[in-house]
């Protein structure tokens, strides 16, 4: 047993690699597939899973099968992509008209009550200030370990998925959370989305293990500076964000 | 995939498209925009800034307008980045509503 799980024959590792090496991010979707309803307590199922800080469980997700409902989150998106465009953010956004279709739909809520949890002092100090915007890290993490298990899971079942990030502005939770019905004192963290492609998804561009991984030591090769990152920014960053690996200078 | 300027926005360049790009893939001629294929990250921001509709993705681009494919990739080697919105030609609203105007496309 405990040669099988450690170094063994490796069949079980290869098989989680399998499913990570194939998590392709799509943004485009099959409109017309159905997800079969037990795909979502299969992909939910591995988020519950998840460790959290003080095994909090901070987490929920609502999955959204109304047309309606995911319509008006896409136009939510769209809206707020053009006005980014209109604030010359340059960020290289995605389509964001691609959530409408997209057959499975999951908004995930986190609860950030739940820092109180985790250690802080509760008194209202400076020092109390300094711990709670550790225990929303804490929180963070948390709930990005549970979705990212649902999405290995979503791949595990031969799905691509599209994690939606950036939705913390104030308008984005007044926009969702009446909604679906969210108390107001939770917030939608991200959106998962799964399904069959619409084309073949391609493979990002990923750093090198010897670009993330050291022993012991910080390994400074891999130190970036503040130029060095705003030239990434402004000369690769579409590139890895929307083209193949192979297609990266 | 990517997006492309087709006929409407020859003798237009109404370039209110180009303030939204976020990759900057607009490129200028004498009486037009086109976008560079490598560059365009299907993003759809700009379609609708265009006053004339000019922009589709390329799997929606009219077929009638499917030569504009290959003249946008060509023709953005050629021609320069542009990065700001400026005023486009005098007589560009005389323009807006032409339909055949390719005989006019300067290069």
């Amino acid at each position: 047993m405990e040669d099988a799980n450690r170094s063994g024959d490796g069949t079980r590792y290869a098989a989680l690699m399998e499913v990570v090496r194939e998590r392709m991010t799509t943004r485009q979707f099959d409109p017309g597939y159905v997800v079969p309803e037990e795909h979502y307590a299969l992909i939910l199922e591995a988020a519950r899973h998840a460790p959290s800080g003080a095994n909090a469980q901070p987490w929920h997700y609502i999955v959204v099968t109304d047309p309606g409902i995911k319509k008006t989150i896409a136009d939510y998106f769209v809206a707020e992509q053009r006005n980014r465009a209109k604030l010359k953010m340059k960020f290289p956004t995605p389509n964001y008209r691609g959530l409408e279709t997209a057959p499975g739909f999951v908004v995930v809520v986190a609860d950030f009550r739940w820092t109180r949890a985790f250690p802080v002092l509760m008194d209202g100090s400076e020092l109390d200030r300094l711990y709670h915007e550790n225990a929303e890290r804490i929180l963070l993490q948390s709930v990005a370990a549970s979705t990212m298990s649902a999405h290995l899971a979503a791949a595990a079942l031969g799905y691509q998925v599209w994690w939606v990030t950036a939705i913390g502005q104030a308008n984005a939770q007044a926009e969702m959370k009446p909604l679906l019905g969210i108390p107001e004192d939770l917030s939608v963290i991200d959106i998962f989305l799964f399904g069959p492609p619409a084309k073949s998804p391609y493979k990002r561009w990923k750093k090198t293990l010897p670009q993330i991984m050291a022993f012991n030591r910080f390994d400074m090769a891999n130190y970036m500076t503040l130029d060095d990152i705003d030239r990434w920014i402004a000369e690769k960053r579409h590139h890895v964000m929307y083209r193949d690996e192979s297609r990266v200078d | 995939m990517t997006h492309i300027v087709t006929e409407s926005c020859i003798k237009c360049k109404y370039t209110d498209c180009v303030d939204v790009c976020p990759v900057d893939c607009f490129h200028e001629g004498p009486n037009m925009l086109v976008i560079d294929p490598d560059e365009c990250i299907d993003c759809a921001v700009c379609i609708p800034e265009c006053p004339v509709n000019a922009i589709y993705a390329e799997e929606d681009v009219p077929p009638d307008q499917k030569d504009f494919l290959k003249l946008n990739a060509e023709l953005a080697k050629g021609w320069p980045v542009i990065t700001d919105k400026k005023e486009g030609p005098p007589d560009a609203d005389d323009w807006k509503d032409v339909k055949e105007k390719r005989q006019h496309l300067e290069r």
